[in-house]
């Protein structure tokens, strides 16, 4: 069958700067790059269409990091420290306050509608969080990306970056419907794939495996190609598990803060504020609104709600349609059960723990013009670490100063050589899933054991998300032998060629997690990192940042530690 | 399930000659063109209820149908996308409807947006809504 590889296409193509994903962050650093200076040569790679990719495919209901009237980017900081047990980038954080108002404020330019009240202000949904109807918030985001004539080429699967010695210059990928090999020679890239879900065992299984929060779709390779690479990482342990509808998985903002409904129990106690006033009522933060919901569970008082019993029948309705502007299952949901909002309270329960550096942080250890630890590599997005609680807007806000600080570098860039064997083998490693083989595995089945060892011993649902060094150590076990069996995983198509490879990038970026929960040796953020052999949180000794690069020619993972500094001392 | 695509509504899309919107709109590459020259998804199981390719279907072939193991009752949800709007349509197994309206851009800069050419996203249409719409208030 050598055949087969011999006979792949290889296109090659050279651009100044390379994007690699369409989404927020990619988008808008195209925009950036592109308004700074229209002759800076721009190439994105997307594995799915530009105009309906990554997370906001179906839409949003709101922007979530916003600097409402009477903030400021400083109480913003200390709203995502103190939500986030202390440990955070405040200069990346700072520096994404100050952006996101800009963002928001394109997006409105570009046709994204944000209904106002009468003196002309958006509707503050929450503490940093305004109202949009954004159905159609890619398909705007999309046509001003084109508008900049950035080039773009969609169905295109990234599998790996192209280095010269610690230099990043470009990135490999193929094409699932041409079924192409592409070499992309670039000065600069940009990753912006997104987060990873998918590496545990979802609360839905069959049928409804997909009905999850985070875009089933977004699978880590961002985080995969740096790894491989020898990017650092960092905080890959504060895993984001969220609080969300119960079967459809979806967002509970809009009800939670949008109709101000009160988390209940079954007994219809207002638990936060009755008996975990002690860890702040409700204004506690988000992690230990979710532990609190699930101890009412494991003591008897489950199931718990959202209560929506307040609402009248037009509020109820028009809660039901709200939705279609980002989870449209949920409005079918109640349609078909014949039920509204005000009968038919949704229940809440938590998630799956995803890897997502925009809401929760782990990702790419970057400075504050978000370059990796690799030369002309950056990060932004769910894709970037050190920043929590950045959503849309953030992830936005990233791309534009990693634009910045790309256009501004460019001329000093110069082009590094692209080695043919670099190119031989990445086309062995990609397309040899789809030769005939011994023993084949199909990706769904790999899936299934990857997300079964991480539900099992890496702290899934299954095992109330408690994390302890003897199941840890048995998932780093497990999780080796199946990247050995991953050479086994057998395609019939390019689809299911991309799929072999969302696996096996999964199973890096869990690799590099199960490192990460073993090392941190504290509780911080219960339900992401629960140790349950080190129950207390422990600033003393660790109050810091645990970080990790992957040294590919020897197959180990390297664990550093770096310090956590405040802003003045960055500043 | 995910979606149903209705073989007989669907029209093709002028494939093999183009691409078709539903192929090209899918973020999970689920939707595949069959020899008929009909659309049709590779796995249910793994559609995330998106929408994408129900909103921007031409013929509206295109619904979504909830996993019987989470909902327990049949339903369907179809919609239909404008330049200034979408058109949703919720059907319980009784065949009980239920319409909404989105609201989908700007009003300000309506003219720089979405080109009409390149998205049937944006198809100006649509004739006989009769049931009325729950508009989207502001106070949520
Ligand atoms: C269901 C849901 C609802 C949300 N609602 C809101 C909300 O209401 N308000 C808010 O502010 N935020 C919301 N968010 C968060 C927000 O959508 C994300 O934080 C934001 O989109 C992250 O931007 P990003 O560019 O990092 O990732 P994305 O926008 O997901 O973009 C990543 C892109 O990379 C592409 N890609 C992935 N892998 C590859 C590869 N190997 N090769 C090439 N391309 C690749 C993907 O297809 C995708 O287009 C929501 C998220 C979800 C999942
Ligand atoms: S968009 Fe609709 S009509 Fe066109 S090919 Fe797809 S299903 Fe058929
Ligand atoms: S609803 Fe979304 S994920 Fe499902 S088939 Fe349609 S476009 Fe794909």
């Amino acid at each position: 069958m050598q055949n087969l590889i011999d006979k792949i296409k290889i296109e090659k193509l050279k651009t100044d700067f390379l994007i690699i994903g369409a989404g927020a962050a990619g988008c808008f650093a195209a925009y950036e790059a592109k308004r700074l200076n229209p002759n800076i040569d721009i190439l994105i790679l997307e594995k799915a269409h530009i105009a309906r990719s990554g997370c906001l495919a179906a839409g949003v209901n709101a922007i979530n990091a916003y600097i409402t009237p009477g903030q400021s980017p400083e109480s913003f900081l200390e709203y995502v420290k103190k939500d986030s047990m202390d440990l955070i980038r405040e200069d990346l954080v700072y520096s994404i306050a100050k952006e996101v108002n800009n963002v928001v404020n394109l997006l409105e330019e570009w046709g994204l509608p944000i209904p106002k009240d009468e003196n002309g202000q958006p509707y503050v949904r929450g503490r940093g969080s305004i109202i949009v109807q954004g159905e159609r918030v890619k398909p705007i985001i999309a046509q001003a990306t084109k508008n900049t004539k950035a080039k773009i080429l969609n169905r295109v699967v990234v599998t790996n970056l192209i280095k010269n010695k610690n230099k990043v210059c470009g990135a490999f990928g193929f094409g699932v419907r041409d079924g192409k090999f592409y070499v992309i020679q670039a000065k600069a890239v940009l990753v912006a794939t997104g987060g990873a879900s998918g590496i545990y065992k979802p609360n839905n299984e069959g049928e409804a495996k997909h009905k999850i929060w985070y875009s089933p779709f977004n699978t880590g390779a961002g985080y995969a190609i740096g790894i491989r690479a020898g990017a650092e990482m960092t905080t890959f342990e504060m895993r984001y598990v969220s609080m969300r509808i119960k079967d459809l998985m979806a967002p509970t903002g809009a009800v939670a803060q949008g109709v101000k409904a009160k988390q209940v129990n079954a007994l219809g106690e207002r638990y936060l504020e009755e008996r975990y006033v002690y860890l702040g009522g409700t204004s506690m933060p988000t992690a230990m609104r979710l532990w609190a919901t699930l101890q009412e569970n494991i003591e008897g008082r489950g199931p718990c709600y959202l209560d929506t019993t307040h609402l009248t029948r037009e509020q109820a309705e028009r809660l039901q349609a709200y939705y279609l502007h980002m989870t449209p299952g949920l409005t079918l949901y109640w349609g078909a059960r014949g039920t509204k909002p005000d009968t038919d309270p949704p229940e809440i329960v938590g998630t799956e723990p995803y890897i997502v550096g925009g809401h929760a942080q782990a990702g790419y250890w970057i400075d504050i013009n978000r370059m990796s630890t690799l030369e002309n590599l950056y990060a932004a997005g769910d894709v970037a670490g050190g920043a929590p609680k950045k959503y849309l807007s953030g992830a936005a806000a990233e791309g534009m100063i990693a634009a910045r600080e790309i256009v501004s570098k460019l001329k000093s860039i110069n082009e590094e050589q692209v080695y043919e064997k670099d190119i031989k083998d990445e086309v062995k490693r990609v397309f040899s899933h789809l030769e005939k083989k011994n023993i084949e595995i199909l990706p769904d089945e790999l899936e299934l054991r990857m997300q079964k060892i991480m539900d099992d011993y890496a702290g899934g649902i299954s095992s109330g998300y408690i994390l302890n060094e003897q199941k840890l150590l048995k998932a780093r076990k497990y999780i080796k032998e199946l990247k050995q069996e991953a050479n086994n995983l057998y395609a019939i198509n390019p689809h299911e060629l991309m799929k072999c490879h969302e696996v096996i990038d999964r199973l890096d970026v869990a690799s590099v997690l199960i490192e990460h929960l073993l090392h941190r040796k504290e509780t911080r953020w219960p339900i992401y990192q629960s140790r349950a052999d080190y129950p207390e949180r422990d600033d003393k000794n660790w109050l810091k940042f645990v970080n990790s690069v992957y040294d590919q020619t020897k197959d180990e993972i390297k664990i550093l530690e770096r310090p956590c500094k405040k802003l003045e001392a960055v500043k | 399930m995910g979606i149903y695509i209705d073989q007989n509504l669907c029209n093709s899309c002028g494939y093999p000659q183009s691409e078709t919107p539903c192929n090209m709109a899918c973020p999970g590459d689920l939707i595949f063109m069959q020899l008929n020259g009909k659309a049709q998804i590779t796995s249910n199981a793994e559609c995330w209820d998106c929408a994408a390719c129900i909103k921007i279907c031409p013929q509206q072939a295109i619904d979504i149908r909830l996993p019987f193991e989470i909902v327990g009752k049949e339903g369907t949800l179809k919609a239909r996308a404008y330049r200034e709007k979408t058109i949703w349509t919720v059907k319980d197994e009784k065949g009980n409807e239920q319409i909404f309206e989105t609201p989908a851009r700007n009003d300000a800069s309506l003219e720089t947006l979405i080109n009409p050419e390149e998205f049937s996203d944006t198809i100006d249409s649509y004739k006989g809504i009769s049931k009325s719409f729950v508009d989207l208030g502001l106070d949520i």
